[in-house]
């Protein structure tokens, strides 16, 4: 039995520091500049970003890029996750850490690992000149493959770790069941594990899309000036050339993406869901 | 020591369901009262109540004649065993029992004593140290009840203490709680829906249904005179029958007795024609349904299984056995 | 047991190869004896290590890093956990809104949670960089602690509060003699991987520049972006090693994948 008054000034504190450094200031520069600060309203955001060729380059490629990342993270990590559901409660610890362990690394120190693979004297151009299959060292850094690449590793293990959560909810008797019914060991995966452990999955692609839409160190590092990404040119234009209206409308489109993946993602498994 | 707890006219409802309406209860001082109903008729909600963990929407809580309702918890000196045991992971058994006797803010000396005369009393002296954890479940419900009896509360609330226990266990730990509930001279509301344990632990019963209290006395009183129809068929009286000059009555299924051919029926009863429906062996005897010529089916338990199915057959109802239920609401 | 196909194997293990290898290939370089990033290694040396020690730029954003971290989760958790405790004890309404409201700091893109800061907090109330950054990183952390306390208080059964209040303990005494020991370990593994994401952090620190407002990472990404020195590899590696530390304490604490697996996958879960 709670007196009404103690629940509110319980949440008070938390709510007033939310209001304050959160929901004011996104809004402010969402939605409307706050005073002393020469942005436009959203009008004016709308505006810039109708007219900056440059921003919906960058948007294409930002979800291009996301796209692909997803795709692969969920090729890879799915069949990790399924594998470490179904194993010995040893070994799913051990593999279960191996695989989640990056996510305590830094993205700087993830990704500046891919600068030694990827760089002009990195271990790959060096090994394909030393096969003889290029002539000059190459310069693999700077392109978009390069971000696809590094950002799949950065997020493989969101994969990995809602995807085990949700094949670990399946019961390994259903497969089992489906298996003696005269399923392959792929079907019974296919028509059996993975529909069951979809909800789950989707939460981990969408984790995986919104995390490379906003991502910034690996397309800063990886994908340099040449291939900027929504992230990289919000800090562009909020860093460097100082243009806050095109920054802020960055910041929006970005926002929108995000939250329209989530929302999108939040729907479907209800309609997926058999009922 | 011992309190009278009177519930008047409590009701509480949540979203969609009343799950107590118009509760009339008084349970006397020192004795065990038995609530007993089945899964969802409110038991735990009315307890809740009585401890002061839910505010009813309407009535009132008295305890020894004063009102109680808006009292916390805390302050209502009453001792509880949960159904889940709710013991402290995190404390040591006697950790567990010492913990009302410190918010007591007892000198340690007492504390210390009072611990020992509780693990004493349920026979766990030697588990002091122990966490919950590596207790089993036995153990562990004893525990429950020694921390609850520890603070010497007026009340004693036992919400089925004994469901989660192997059927065994819990038939040995019955005679467990009713020494201590003698041996402290508390108060108690024990929670049941199993009525082979409220007949042979309270000294009354009260049976709930949706909510509503249907019946109330002493445990003979409420089984041999269940007071309405859903209460017989709840006690187990499974058979309804029509008795010329006696109109509908109720009958339990081992009161119904079997003739065999040449027979005759002792005087005071009743006789029923019909055939054998089923036939099932229940370890002690046989459950054997029959159908009469009416088409009602009864149930009866016979020692043996001469009778296949199809076989015509002979019942009779000693009258003395028959509940009435004319004029008894449904 | 049930047979697996021999593909799943196979992926898997190119998968972990592919997560792993390239973070065990930084150790390898630093540990170089030659000037450049370079595997394999050109001779071995520990003076990278050494340098990255004695490095005074890498040392202060550490020392920016560890405070931020430090104050920003103990700040997420004194907010938080009375916000759980309104929520899952207390009964506050509408609970799913509040839930979501306060979940929406992780949804909205760090770098535009760090540019609306800037732009409020600096520029507009002339906030100075380390309070905008303090406060930036206090409301990242805010979802977590209320999301984390919140689950913890959830799991933990209620009856064991109720039992201690019937045993003559106030609201207080409860929550600091049950309540507070029963989530504990819960709590205190969320706490460390708190303090990880916030030592992590690229976005917010990025943009809320000021004087003594660099962290590690940041500093990192600089020298990265300007040289080509194996400095930032042993940096990397004396990182890795945190993190190794970090794991088996979270595991000692709640399991450390559970609460991990808990804590991303909750972020899309309104
Ligand atoms: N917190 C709650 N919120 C909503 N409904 C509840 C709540 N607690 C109980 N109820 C409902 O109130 C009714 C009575 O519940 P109660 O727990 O008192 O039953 P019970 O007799 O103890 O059942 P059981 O024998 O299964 O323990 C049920 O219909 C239950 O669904
Ligand atoms: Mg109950």
């Amino acid at each position: 039995m709670w007196r009404r008054r103690t629940t509110g000034l319980l949440l008070a504190p938390g709510l007033a520091v939310l209001a304050l450094v959160f929901l004011y200031p996104v809004a402010v520069t969402l939605v409307a500049a706050p005073a002393g600060v020469d942005d436009g309203g959203l009008a004016d955001r709308l505006g810039a970003l109708a007219a900056d060729d440059h921003i919906w380059r960058a948007a294409a490629r930002t979800v291009r890029v996301a796209a692909l990342v997803t795709g692969l993270c969920l090729l890879l990590g799915l069949p990790v996750g399924f594998l470490i559901s179904r194993g010995p409660p040893r070994r799913r610890a051990v593999l279960l850490a191996l695989a989640v362990f990056p996510l305590l690394l830094s993205t700087v120190v993830r990704t500046y690992s891919w600068l030694v693979i990827l760089g002009r004297t990195g271990l790959l151009s060096r090994a394909l000149t030393g096969l003889g299959l290029a002539e000059r060292p190459t310069q693999l850094l700077y392109t978009e493959t390069a971000v696809v690449v590094g950002l799949t590793q950065l997020f493989t293990p969101l994969v990995i770790i809602t995807a085990y959560g949700a094949f670990a909810h399946v019961h390994p008797d259903l497969e089992a069941a489906a298996r003696g019914l005269g399923a392959s060991a792929g079907s019974a995966f296919r028509r059996v594990a993975l529909p069951l452990a979809l909800p789950g999955v989707l939460v981990g692609a969408t984790l995986v899309f919104a995390g490379a839409v906003t991502a910034f160190t690996t397309p800063l590092l990886l994908g340099g000036t040449r291939t900027p990404t929504l992230a990289t040119l919000l800090y562009d234009y909020a860093n460097v050339t100082v243009d806050w209206s095109s920054a802020a409308a960055v910041a929006l489109l970005m926002t929108v993406i995000v939250l329209a993946a989530g929302a999108l993602a939040a729907r479907a498994p209800a309609k997926a869901a058999p009922s | 020591m011992a309190a009278v707890v009177r519930l008047d006219r409590v009701r509480h409802t949540f979203p969609g369901v009343v799950a107590l309406d118009d509760v009339e209860l008084t349970a006397p001082p020192g004795r065990l009262t038995a609530l007993l109903g089945p899964s969802g008729c409110g038991k735990t909600t009315l307890l809740r109540v009585v401890a002061g963990h839910l505010r009813p929407a309407a009535g009132r809580v008295l305890i020894d004649g004063r009102d109680a309702t808006a009292l916390p918890p805390e302050r209502r000196d009453i001792g509880m065993v949960f159904q889940s045991y709710a013991l402290f992971p995190h404390l040591t058994v006697a950790g567990n029992v010492a913990f009302g006797l410190r918010m007591r803010r007892l000198p340690r000396e007492t504390v210390r004593r009072r611990v020992g005369e509780a693990l004493d009393l349920v026979g766990l002296a030697d588990q002091a140290g122990r966490r919950p954890q590596e207790l089993s479940g036995g153990q562990r419900q004893r525990v429950a009840l020694a921390r609850a009896v520890t603070i010497r509360p007026a009340v004693l609330l036992l919400d089925e203490p004994l469901s989660s226990l192997d059927a065994r266990l819990a038939v040995q730990m019955r005679g467990e709680l009713r020494r201590v509930q003698r041996e402290t001279g508390l108060t108690a509301i024990l929670v049941t829906h199993d009525q082979e344990e409220a007949l042979e632990l309270a000294d009354e019963i009260a049976i709930l249904d949706r909510g509503r209290v249907v019946q109330h006395g002493a445990p003979q009183e409420v089984f041999r005179a269940p007071a309405t129809r859903w209460v017989a068929g709840f006690l187990g009286y499974e058979n309804v029958l029509d008795i010329p000059g006696k109109g509908p009555v109720a009958v339990r299924p081992e009161h119904l007795g079997l003739l065999r051919p040449g027979d005759e029926a002792p005087g005071d009863a009743h006789v029923v024609d019909g055939t054998v429906a089923d036939v099932r062996f229940r370890g002690t005897g046989y459950t054997i349904t029959f159908r009469t010529a009416e088409g009602r089916s009864l149930v009866a338990v016979s020692p043996d299984d001469g009778l296949a199915p199809g076989a015509p057959a002979r019942l009779y109802v000693p009258l003395s056995r028959a509940v009435g239920l004319e004029g008894r609401s449904t | 047991m049930t047979r697996r196909h021999p593909v799943v194997g196979a992926v898997a293990a190119v998968a972990l190869t592919f997560l792993l290898g390239p973070i065990l290939l930084v150790v390898g370089v630093a540990f170089t004896a030659g000037d450049t990033i370079e595997f394999p290694p050109r001779g071995l040396s520990l003076r990278w290590f050494a340098q990255a020690l004695s490095y005074g730029p890498f040392l202060e954003a550490l020392r920016t890093s560890l405070l931020v971290a430090v104050a920003g989760t103990v700040l997420a958790l004194a907010l938080g956990l009375p916000v759980a405790l309104s929520l899952n004890r207390g009964g506050a309404r509408p609970r799913g809104a509040i839930g979501t409201l306060f979940t929406l700091p992780v949804v909205v893109p760090e770098l535009v949670l760090g540019y609306a800061l800037f732009q409020t907090l600096m520029v507009t109330f002339r906030v100075s960089a380390f309070g905008a950054l303090l406060a930036g990183h206090t409301v990242l952390l805010l979802p977590y602690a209320v999301r984390v306390t919140g689950a913890s208080l959830a799991q933990a059964d209620r009856s064991l509060e109720e039992a201690a209040r019937g045993l003559g303990a106030g609201g207080w005494a409860t929550f600091t003699r049950v309540t507070l020991p029963v989530i504990g370990p819960g709590v205190a593994a969320a706490s460390v991987l708190s303090l990880v994401t916030s030592f992590n952090n690229v976005p917010l620190s990025l943009l809320l520049n000021g004087p003594g407002t660099t962290t590690l990472p940041v500093a990192m990404l600089h020298h990265v972006e300007f040289a080509f020195d194996p400095l930032v590899a042993a940096v990397c590696t004396l990182l890795l090693v945190l993190a190794v530390v970090v794991m088996l304490v979270t595991e000692r604490l709640a399991g450390f994948t559970d609460v991990l697996a808990r804590q991303e996958a909750d972020r899309w879960r309104p």
